[in-house]
């Protein structure tokens, strides 16, 4: 009989046990999508940023350092958001209830996770094969770089699978899901750190490949420790409990626990209380993080120098950094803050003083930690060349601690579970803080805009407060979080679109018309020469110098030698002049040229070689005037400039009916001369710019861009470009007209010289009123156009060689 | 209704941990711009005391130029702005005529260090030679008049000067120092020059009377208004609040944000007084510097406006060339004590011209009228001298050349007598060989000074 009862009640039980969890595997994966779902989002994101940081900065995250991070978040998430949401909405009992026996339960969450853990790996590596590895310099994948170990890809797929374990295990055996989130964060680099022991023990350090298969050893002991231990765990978890044993003790603590109950006449004390005492651990533990992240900092010498070259920094500002955010998310995940909150909106207590009653200790916190900073900045010394001379002031500080305060907080109401918020708050913050310090360091975003971007999550968390209160935030808290983040991104692109479009450039049919100029004066030009001013000889590149003939010979073939260099420019008569265009050598022309004209003036049996200089000089003037680089016609005025200078010496009018000398005056161009070819040099290389942005010779003033707002150049430098071919433009012609009008002046200035005064400058009047010959040669105050209008465009050569009073080209405009 | 009342002590102590740490950071930054503000209208106070208002208002003016030029009885000292057009015009292509000669002189310089690199045998000297003759004859065209106003590059004539003392041409080299005026003299080729044996007492004269001038007073010679307006006028924006310097910082180039008036306060403070440091190049000189510039440093770090710059605490390298700096005292410190050297170097070559050896002290050299004491203070680097005999001079001197680190010819390098050390300056040693053979002193009497 008894044979027959159990062997129907176990064909009863096996019945009720259901042979499919498919429901179960639902459940866990509709549990787990949101982390999923967030982390591809995150991946996304980061590469929008890297996308911008690379075209606005050639700045570039490392794809391979972002890419495997996100399957290790989701590792380090998985665990204790399946477990630790069931603790959080009290269906732990509610599972133990199920016909399903606790490893079941444990090994079906197990494999959710595992399958989400595939398909994220799956994700990440697709991602990485699609967009490259970014920065190499970080790589170890990339075979070419330093770095690269073939074992580590397998190290992080293992050591991701560890890591999913230890999630589970902590979170089976820790009720608190931050302190399990903690541990969990500890044990993950426990196979690291027995490498590190194992260095320790060898006493040497060890190879990259040594490392890569001690870290796989390590791991995959770790992953069979570990797998063991979170199914006993969760069966312990799972499993019966014993029943509470009630002793005199424990009823007469609980009651002296009641007593203790503080009691408050306002509504706003208690929330503050509430929201210090029900998380008086984490709180410690995030002061712990701040006290070691911000001490280490401080006492690590090379702050501020070369972050990645100090082992310890980087960890000791990512716990900082972690820490700060940390103190955001408190503010609506606390333990037990869902149902404190919806006690509080039950019994009417205002959401506005709730709000700022939950804001009340978290501030608190950020402003002593602000104040601390601004009192020790007062202590030391910012001039040694260490740590404080890279110190953040206090304004800038401010910024970074309440952005990051500020999203924090605002991820903390959106996210509906802890351990989302514990992982996406930091990196949704400090990639906010990032792209907005970015925006004002390089792309000129102003403050304001900056503080608003800042201010909008606590804007926004404020705005929902009264119905995530109440429990009814969805779906307007994505609304609202869209708007702020249209708002974060947007309002900064904004004023950076609306900086570029205030820079004067071209309208429309201007930049036809004129691009039209510059393809038919193009049409009809050839091709130019290049001509090297420096000094000719043999064995110019010294390095074939392997004996003291060569020496000797080197030493006497070094001369300065016009004819030889305006060589390739020679034509026959009757051939157009060839166009040509040279470096930035003139100097060197100039100086040999005075001396020249002065060994000439003292010894006039030196005519010929003069006579050589002058001939040279006439060849390279014709052809620098006949190309279109707008540098030429630069060095052509130089080139008048020096020759006007010769004809107006007196020695010079016994040589005047020369043919030497005549060459050399109708070399010399008239005002109507010299804007034709300006202008057209100046269209045609901007032409090319224009329709060959590429071209690293192209078109280039070197037009002034803030360098905090260098970010934009790439989109601003056209404009810039625009209005510096318009400012030309109206220079040529005023100079043309032999006009009074100084507004293409200012214009230049502003846009090539405005971070010195425009009397300072060199299309300030001081400037302009130093005789031409005294800064013919100036590289390092080199303008485009300071030479143009000036008085020796209106000197007539022919006066020079016939007029006792002549009109010195270097007489210039005079008070 | 006053809230207040409806809390007890529990409800104010929470409000009170919540709230003091909030109105504490308020009150620091409302501190912090009010003694922005405050220190603001210090230098405005300050530089209102020094500069006529014309000047602040606009500082590049015409009517800001002329209200300096008055209160001040300015006269141009740019040497450049006394001369005409023409002239000004000449002295520029003679200084671009000897820049290429320069440009040979480093060709043949380049040439030279091939040749120790090549260890071969490389004599430019007929190359050099054909060099200077060219400039020689350039330079004859010009006046004396217009020679001191160019300012082609010293080291040209530097060079130039040291190779007509190695070809013994003393009287080509007076003729080369004679291009030279004041501080452009090469007062170390000038010392080492006086090593080599040959010159006469009339050449030394002449080099003396080119080298000898006044100790570094130029300083005192300056009205200290002025000298309050040369330090801090050229920076006037900048302590305005009007501009920002570029800093250099690893992060951070240029920063558009303004900078905290206690650093531009404690810049000016340590401007002005470093315009009021005597004798510049003494030892005491320097000293105050120093104090001044860790005075600066002190009053900057304890600014608390510092915490309202963007985006670092520190906004300013005090280092930078604008400002005046230990490293100008000490490089005038420097040139004095090398002038010093030479006019030491000179005194003895000529007290061996007269007295027919070296002297055995530098105290011996007031009989010939060269005060040796004369200005010691105002160079920190102190002179040594020694008189050794020539067996001696291996020893003292090892293997290593004498002179313009050339050889000194084999005759020279043997000659009987006593030789003398005169060490100090920058790093210098000048080892005067004896004019004449002598006869050959005792060997173990060395004079120590």
């Amino acid at each position: 009989m008894a044979t027959q009862v159990t062997t129907a009640e176990a064909t009863i039980r096996t019945n009720h046990e259901p042979s499919s969890t498919a429901w179960f595997w639902w459940k866990e994966s509709r549990q787990l999508a949101p982390l999923l779902v967030m982390l591809v989002a995150v991946a996304f994101l980061a590469l929008f940023f890297d996308l911008i940081g690379s075209s606005l900065w050639n700045f570039q995250v490392p794809h391979e350092a972002l890419l495997l991070a996100i399957p290790g978040l989701f590792a380090t998430g998985a665990g204790p958001l399946l477990v630790g949401q069931e603790r959080s909405t009290r269906t732990i009992e509610w599972l133990t209830l199920l016909p399903v026996s606790p490893s079941r339960l444990a090994i079906t969450k197990l494999l959710v996770s595992l399958v989400g853990l595939v398909v994220i790996w799956m994700f990440s590596l697709l991602l990485l094969a699609v967009t490259g590895d970014g920065s190499s310099k970080w790589s170890t994948l990339n075979p070419n770089d330093l770095l690269y170990d073939q074992q580590s890809i397998l190290v992080w797929l293992i050591h991701s699978l560890f890591v999913l374990l230890v999630g589970f295990y902590v979170s089976w055996r820790i009720e608190n899901q931050f302190y399990a989130l903690l541990l969990l964060i500890g044990i993950a680099f426990s196979p690291f750190i027995a490498v590190s022991v194992t260095s320790g023990l060898l006493s040497r350090a060890l190879l990259a490949k040594e490392s890569g298969i001690l870290s796989l050893i390590f791991t995959a002991i770790g992953v069979a420790v570990m797998f063991p231990l979170s199914l006993r765990a969760a069966a312990r978890t799972l499993g019966a409990k014993p029943a509470p044993s009630l002793n005199g003790f424990e009823v007469s603590r609980s009651s002296v626990a009641a007593a203790t109950v503080p009691e408050f006449n306002t509504q706003t004390a208690p929330v503050i209380w509430q929201s210090f005492h029900s998380a008086k651990g984490t709180w410690m533990v995030i002061s712990v993080m701040l006290l070691v992240g911000c001490l280490g900092t401080m006492s690590t010498p090379e702050f501020g120098v070369d972050i990645l070259s100090n082992n310890w920094l980087p960890l000791f500002v990512l716990l900082f950094a972690v820490a700060t955010s940390w103190i955001g998310v408190c503010v609506f995940k606390h333990d037990g803050a869902a149902e404190r909150l919806r006690f509080l909106a039950d019994r009417g207590v205002s959401w506005k003083r709730t709000y700022l009653a939950l804001h009340g200790f978290p501030i608190a916190m950020v402003s002593t930690l602000l104040l601390l900073f601004a009192l020790f900045n007062l202590k030391i010394d910012h001039f040694n060349y260490d740590a404080a001379s890279g110190m953040p002031s206090l304004l800038t500080m401010m910024f970074f601690v309440v952005t990051a305060y500020s999203v924090s907080q605002w991820a903390s109401q959106i996210f509906r579970t802890l351990i989302l918020s514990v992982i996406i708050a930091p990196i949704l913050a400090w990639t906010t803080v990032g792209w907005l310090s970015s925006a004002i360091a390089m792309c000129g975003v102003p403050v304001w805009c900056v503080v608003v971007c800042a201010l909008t999550p606590m804007l926004a968390s404020f705005v929902m407060m009264k119905h995530y209160m109440d429990g009814r935030d969805r779906p307007w808290t994505f609304a609202v979080g869209a708007a702020a983040v249209a708002i974060i991104i947007g309002l900064p692109i904004f004023t950076m679109y609306r900086r570029i479009q205030a820079i004067p450039g071209m309208t429309p049919s201007q930049r036809t018309a004129l691009l039209n100029e510059a393809r038919k004066a193009r049409s009809q030009n050839l091709r130019s020469v290049f001509v090297a001013l420096s000094y000719s000889g043999r064995y110019s590149d010294q390095t074939m110098l392997l004996n003291a003939e060569q020496l000797i010979d080197s030493a006497k073939s070094y001369r300065y030698e016009p004819q030889v260099i305006v060589a390739p420019l020679t034509t026959q008569s009757g051939e157009p002049v060839r166009p040509a265009y040279c470096d930035s050598a003139f100097q060197f022309w100039y100086e040999n040229f005075s001396l020249s004209q002065l060994t000439w003036e003292s010894n006039p049996e030196t005519w010929p070689d003069y006579a050589v200089f002058l001939d040279s000089s006439v060849t390279l003037l014709r052809s620098l005037r006949a190309d279109h680089h707008y540098w030429s016609q630069e060095y052509a005025d130089r080139l008048e400039i020096m020759l006007l200078d010769a004809l107006s010496q007196e020695a010079i009018r016994a040589k005047r009916d020369s043919e030497t000398v005549q060459k050399v005056v109708r070399s010399i161009g008239t005002p109507q001369s010299r804007a034709k070819a300006r202008r057209e040099a100046v269209l045609a290389q901007w032409a090319e710019a224009v329709m060959d942005p590429d071209d690293p010779s192209a078109f280039n003033f070197y037009g002034y861009f803030p360098e905090n707002a260098s970010g934009l150049a790439a989109w601003a430098e056209p404009r810039v470009d625009e209005a510096i071919v318009l400012a030309l433009l109206d220079g040529i012609e005023a100079a043309k007209t032999h006009s009074a009008s100084t507004g293409w002046l200012h214009d230049l200035h502003e846009l090539i010289t405005p971070t010195i005064p425009f009397e300072e400058s060199q299309y300030g009047p001081a400037w302009r009123k130093q005789p031409v010959l005294q800064i013919l040669t100036y590289q390092s105050r080199f303008a485009p156009g300071m030479f143009m209008g000036r008085d020796w465009e209106y000197v007539d050569p022919n006066a020079l060689l016939v007029n006792e009073s002549t009109v010195s080209p270097n007489a210039d405009e005079q008070e | 209704m006053n809230t207040m009342l409806f809390t007890n002590d529990r409800d104010r102590v929470w409000l009170a941990v919540v709230l003091a740490p909030v109105m504490l950071l308020v009150g620091f930054i409302a501190l912090a711009e009010f003694q922005w503000s405050r220190k603001d209208a210090e230098i405005d106070r300050k530089l209102q005391g020094i500069f006529p208002a014309a000047f602040l208002d606009a500082p590049y003016s015409d009517a800001a130029g002329e209200a300096l030029k008055t209160m001040f009885d300015l006269k141009p000292n740019n040497t450049q702005e006394t001369l005409s057009e023409t002239n000004l015009a000449k002295i520029n292509r003679i200084e671009f005529a000897l820049a290429s000669f320069r440009n040979e002189v480093d060709h043949l310089n380049s040439l030279e260090n091939d040749a120790v690199s090549l260890s071969v045998e490389f004599d430019p000297t007929p190359f050099y030679d054909d060099i200077y003759r060219r400039a020689k004859t350039l330079l004859e065209n010009v006046s004396a008049a217009d020679a001191i106003y160019i300012a082609a590059a010293p080291s040209f004539f530097e060079h130039w000067f040291e190779h007509e003392v190695r070809q013994g041409r003393f009287a080509d080299a007076i003729d080369v120092i004679s291009y030279l005026q004041g501080p452009s003299t090469p007062v170390v080729s000038v010392a080492k020059a006086m090593s080599i044996p040959g010159w006469t007492l009339e050449q030394i004269e002449t080099i003396e009377r080119l080298v000898n001038h006044p100790a570094a007073t130029q300083n005192e010679s300056i009205p200290p208004e002025l000298r309050r307006i040369e330090t801090v006028a050229r920076l006037l924006p900048w302590f305005q609040g009007k501009t920002t310097l570029l800093y250099r910082n690893r992060y951070y180039q240029s920063s558009p944000f303004p900078i905290a008036p206690s650093v531009r306060l404690a810049v000016l403070n340590r401007e002005l007084a470093a315009a009021e440091i005597n004798n510049v190049g003494s030892v005491n000189s320097i000293k105050k510097i120093r104090k001044l510039d860790l005075a600066c440093r002190e009053a900057i770090d304890s600014g608390i406006d510092t915490a309202l710059q963007i985006p670092l605490y520190k906004s300013v390298n005090l280092y930078e060339s604008a400002f005046t700096g230990e490293d100008d005292f000490v490089l005038q410190a420097r040139q004095l004590s090398d002038e010093r050297l030479a006019q030491t170097a000179i005194a003895i070559r000529k007290f061996e011209l007269m007295k027919g050896e070296f002297p055995a002290r530098l105290e011996e050299l007031s009989t010939i009228g060269f005060n040796f004491y004369r200005d010691q203070e105002l160079a920190s680097y102190n002179l040594f001298y020694q008189k050794f005999p020539s067996d001696q001079r291996r020893e003292w001197i090892g293997d290593d050349s004498v002179g313009f680190d050339t050889e000194l010819s084999p005759e020279l390098a043997n000659r009987k007598g006593w030789w003398g050390m005169l060490g100090g300056g920058h790093d210098t040693t000048v080892y005067f060989c004896p004019s004449g053979a002598a006869e050959e002193p005792p060997s173990d009497q060395a004079t120590e000074e």
